[in-house]
C-alpha cells in the first residue's frame, strides 16, 4: 500500500514537471494574441459547420422527386393552405392586450409568493407592495384614459 | 454612502419624476392644454433639477464605480438639464402649431436628459450602457413623432435599427473588455492593455460611441434621422446625443492616459478635468486609438463639412454640420508628439459651446418654419427682417457653431487649434482652420439669408414665452461662456474619493 501511495506521489511529480515543461515551451512563442481569439475562431467555425453541415447532410440524404405539387405546400395539419401569405398585418391592439395581460398575468405571479410569505412580514411587507401595485394600476390608468383599451376606434 | 447617492443621482432622479409626472398627467388634460401645461411643468422640473445639481456640486465621488460626480461632470449634467428645457420649449412650439395630438414627447425629452446625465455620470461601461439606451430610446421615439410622414418614418427606422445594431456592437465590445480584464469599470478595463481581446473589445466600443456621436464613417444614419425628426428634435438630439457620446470617449480616453503616465490615479475613476503627462505612449495601445480618432476626425471635417456646403433644408445642414463639429471634438483626442501634459478641457468647452447654441438654433428656427416644420432655407429668407429680435438671437448662435467671436464657439475651436498646434500637430490644426473656414461660408450664407429678402414666406407667429426665455438664456450663455470661461477651463481636477471596497 504504501509503495502504490509512492508510487503515486512520484507520477504526479513527474506529470506536474512536465506540465511545467509544457508551459515553459509555450511560452517561447508568444501566443497571447492567437490564445485570445483562438476560442471565438472555434465558435465562429462551429456556427459555420453546424447549418451548413445539416444542409449538406440532407442535399445528400433527400431524394430529389418534385413531381408532387402537394408537396412543395406548407403543411397544415393535413388541410390545405388556406390563410394566404404569411406577411399578413394584424392591428396592433392585439399587440397591446398581449403585453398588458403579460403585465398583469406577471403581477399576480408576484401575489403567490408575498401572499405566503404574509405572516411574516407583517405591515411593512403590505406597504412594499402598495408601492408595487400603485405603479402598475398608475400605467393602467394611464391606458385607460389614453383609450389604448378602446377595441372600436 | 448616502451622500454619494444624492450628489450623483439626485439630479437625474428630479428630472426622471418630471417625466413621470407629464406622463401621468398627460391623459388628464384636452388636448389643446397639453401643450400649454406639459411644457411648463417639465421645465419646472428640469430647474429643480439644476438646483440639486447645483447644490451637489463640488464634492467629486463616485458610486461603487459606476457613477461618478466632479466639478465637470457637474457642468455637462447642467448644460444637458438646460438643453433639455430649450427642446421642451422647441417641441412646445411646434407641436402647438400642428395641434399634435398628445402630450408624451415633453416626457420623451426629459427622459432622454435623464439618460444623457446617467452617460456623463458613467464611470462604468455598464452605467453607461444604462443611459445610453434610455437617452437613445426616448430619441427614437421622438425623431418619429410624425408617423404620418413618410421621411419620419424612414427617419425612426433607420435610427432605430442601426442604433439597435450599435447597442450591440458596443455591447459586444463590453464584453471581449470584460473578457479581457474581469472588469467593466473604465480604469480596471484600461489598466490591461496588450491582449488582442481587449484590443477588439475597445474598438468595438469605440465604434459604437462614433455611430452614436455620428462621426466619418459612422455617420450615414444622421443626415435621414435629423432630417425626419421635428425641427426642436433636431437641435436636441444633435446637441444632448453628442454630450454623451464624447463624454463618455473622453472619460474613457482619460482612464487609458492615466494608465500611460506616471500612474496617478490609474486603477480609479478619473475626474474629467484631470490632466496626464504621457511617458510611454507606444506600449500602452493609446496610440492605435489614437489613429482610429484622428482618422474619424479628419473624415468627419470632411465629409460634414463640404457636404453641408450643397444643402437646401435647415435639418439636412445641421444634420452635416453636426457631423462636422464631431470632427473638432475628435481632433481634441491627438495625443502630443513629445512629453507634456495632456488635458481633455477643450473637449468639455467645445461640448458645452456646441450643445448649447446647436439646442437653441434650432427652437428657435421653429418659429420661422411653416407647417409640419417645413423648413427649406429659402423659405427663411428675409426671417430677421419680420422678427428682428429673433434674428439677432439667431444670428449668435450660429456664429457660434461657426466659430465666429464673440462667442463661446469661437473660444472652443481656439482652445482645440492652440491646443493641436502645442502638441506638435500644425498640419491637423491648419486642417481644422481650413475647415472651419468652410464651414463658416454656409452658417454665413444661412444667417445673410435671415437679413435679406422680404421675409413674405415666413410666418408672422414668433416665439412663445417659454421658448423665448430659453432661448435668450442659452444667447447669455454662449457670450457668458466667452466672458469668464475660467469656470469651465480652471476646473480644479480633485481626485475622486472613492466608496468602492
Amino acid at each position: 500500500m504504501n509503495a502504490l501511495w509512492t508510487a503515486l506521489v512520484a507520477a504526479q511529480a513527474d506529470a506536474a514537471e512536465v506540465a511545467v515543461e509544457v508551459t515553459k515551451q509555450v511560452e517561447v512563442v508568444d501566443l497571447s494574441a492567437f490564445k485570445a481569439v483562438f476560442p471565438l475562431t472555434v465558435l465562429v467555425l462551429i456556427a459555420l459547420a453546424v447549418p451548413l453541415g445539416m444542409m449538406a447532410l440532407s442535399w445528400l440524404l433527400r431524394r430529389n422527386n418534385p413531381s408532387n405539387p402537394e408537396k412543395d405546400l406548407p403543411y397544415e395539419c393535413g388541410l390545405r393552405a388556406v390563410v394566404g401569405s404569411a406577411d399578413e398585418r394584424f392591428s396592433v391592439k392585439f399587440y397591446l392586450i398581449a403585453m398588458l395581460f403579460l403585465v398583469f398575468d406577471l403581477e399576480v405571479a408576484f401575489l403567490y409568493p408575498w401572499a405566503v410569505q404574509f405572516k411574516h412580514g407583517g405591515w411593512g411587507m403590505l406597504g412594499v407592495l402598495l408601492v408595487f401595485l400603485v405603479m402598475l394600476e398608475a400605467g393602467y390608468l394611464y391606458l385607460y384614459r389614453k383609450g389604448a383599451l378602446d377595441w372600436d376606434d | 454612502m448616502l451622500s454619494e447617492l444624492m450628489a450623483i443621482l439626485a439630479p437625474v432622479t428630479v428630472l426622471a419624476l418630471g417625466a413621470l409626472v407629464c406622463l401621468g398627467a398627460e391623459p388628464f388634460l384636452k388636448d389643446a392644454r397639453k401643450h400649454v401645461v406639459l411644457p411648463w411643468v417639465g421645465t419646472v422640473f428640469a430647474v429643480l433639477a439644476a438646483l440639486v445639481q447645483f447644490g451637489v456640486a463640488g464634492d467629486a465621488v463616485d458610486l461603487h464605480g459606476l457613477y461618478a460626480a466632479d466639478g465637470m461632470r457637474s457642468w455637462l449634467s447642467l448644460t444637458v438639464i438646460l438643453c433639455a428645457v430649450i427642446g421642451l420649449s422647441g417641441l412646445q412650439q411646434s407641436l402647438s402649431r400642428d395641434a399634435y395630438p398628445g402630450g408624451e414627447p415633453y416626457a420623451l425629452t426629459l427622459l432622454a436628459a435623464c439618460g444623457v446625465m446617467l452617460m456623463v455620470a458613467a464611470s462604468d461601461y455598464l452605467g453607461l450602457f444604462v443611459g445610453l439606451e434610455l437617452a437613445s430610446i426616448s430619441i427614437y421615439s421622438a425623431v418619429g413623432l410624425r408617423r404620418h410622414r413618410l421621411e419620419s418614418g424612414e427617419a425612426l427606422l433607420k435610427y432605430f435599427v442601426m442604433g439597435a445594431v450599435f447597442s450591440a456592437v458596443f455591447m459586444y465590445g463590453v464584453a471581449l473588455s470584460y473578457g479581457a480584464s474581469g472588469s467593466t469599470a473604465y480604469s480596471a478595463v484600461a489598466l490591461e492593455g496588450r491582449d488582442a481581446l481587449q484590443y477588439l473589445g475597445q474598438t468595438l466600443i469605440v465604434v459604437a460611441l462614433l455611430f452614436k456621436v455620428g462621426a466619418v464613417p459612422f455617420h450615414f444614419w444622421a443626415p435621414d434621422a435629423y432630417t425626419g425628426a421635428p425641427v426642436p428634435v433636431t437641435g436636441f438630439m444633435a446637441a444632448v446625443v453628442k454630450i454623451g457620446g464624447f463624454t463618455a470617449l473622453g472619460a474613457i480616453w482619460l482612464s487609458r492616459l492615466a494608465v500611460a503616465s506616471d500612474g496617478g490615479l490609474a486603477g480609479s475613476v478619473i475626474p474629467l478635468g484631470a490632466h496626464y503627462t504621457v511617458e510611454e505612449m507606444a506600449s500602452s495601445g493609446l496610440e492605435r486609438g489614437h489613429h482610429i480618432l484622428i482618422a474619424a476626425a479628419i473624415l468627419s471635417l470632411l465629409v460634414g463639412n463640404f457636404s453641408a456646403l450643397g444643402q437646401s433644408t435647415l435639418r439636412r445642414l445641421i444634420a452635416f454640420s453636426s457631423i462636422s463639429h464631431a470632427g473638432y471634438m475628435l481632433l481634441a483626442f491627438a495625443l502630443p508628439g513629445t512629453v507634456q501634459p495632456v488635458a481633455m478641457t477643450s473637449l468639455w468647452f467645445y461640448l458645452m459651446a456646441y450643445a448649447v447654441a446647436s439646442a437653441a438654433t434650432m427652437t428657435a428656427a421653429t418659429a420661422l418654419c411653416g407647417r409640419d416644420d417645413d423648413d427649406r432655407l429659402i423659405d427663411l429668407h428675409g426671417a430677421a427682417r419680420r422678427h428682428p429680435m429673433l434674428g439677432v438671437a439667431l444670428s449668435i448662435l450660429v456664429a457660434s457653431m461657426a466659430g465666429l467671436p464673440p462667442t463661446a464657439g469661437f473660444l472652443g475651436k481656439y482652445l482645440i487649434f492652440s491646443e493641436l498646434v502645442a502638441k506638435g500637430h500644425v498640419i491637423l490644426a491648419v486642417l481644422g482652420m481650413l475647415m472651419a473656414v468652410v464651414g463658416a461660408v454656409y452658417y454665413m450664407r444661412f444667417v445673410i439669408g435671415l437679413w435679406s429678402g422680404d421675409g413674405n414666406r415666413v410666418p408672422v407667429r414668433g416665439l412663445g414665452g417659454l421658448a423665448w426665455a430659453s432661448v435668450a438664456v442659452a444667447v447669455v450663455v454662449t457670450v457668458a461662456l466667452l466672458a469668464m470661461p475660467g469656470v469651465i477651463i480652471d476646473m480644479p481636477a480633485a481626485p475622486i474619493a472613492s466608496t468602492a471596497p
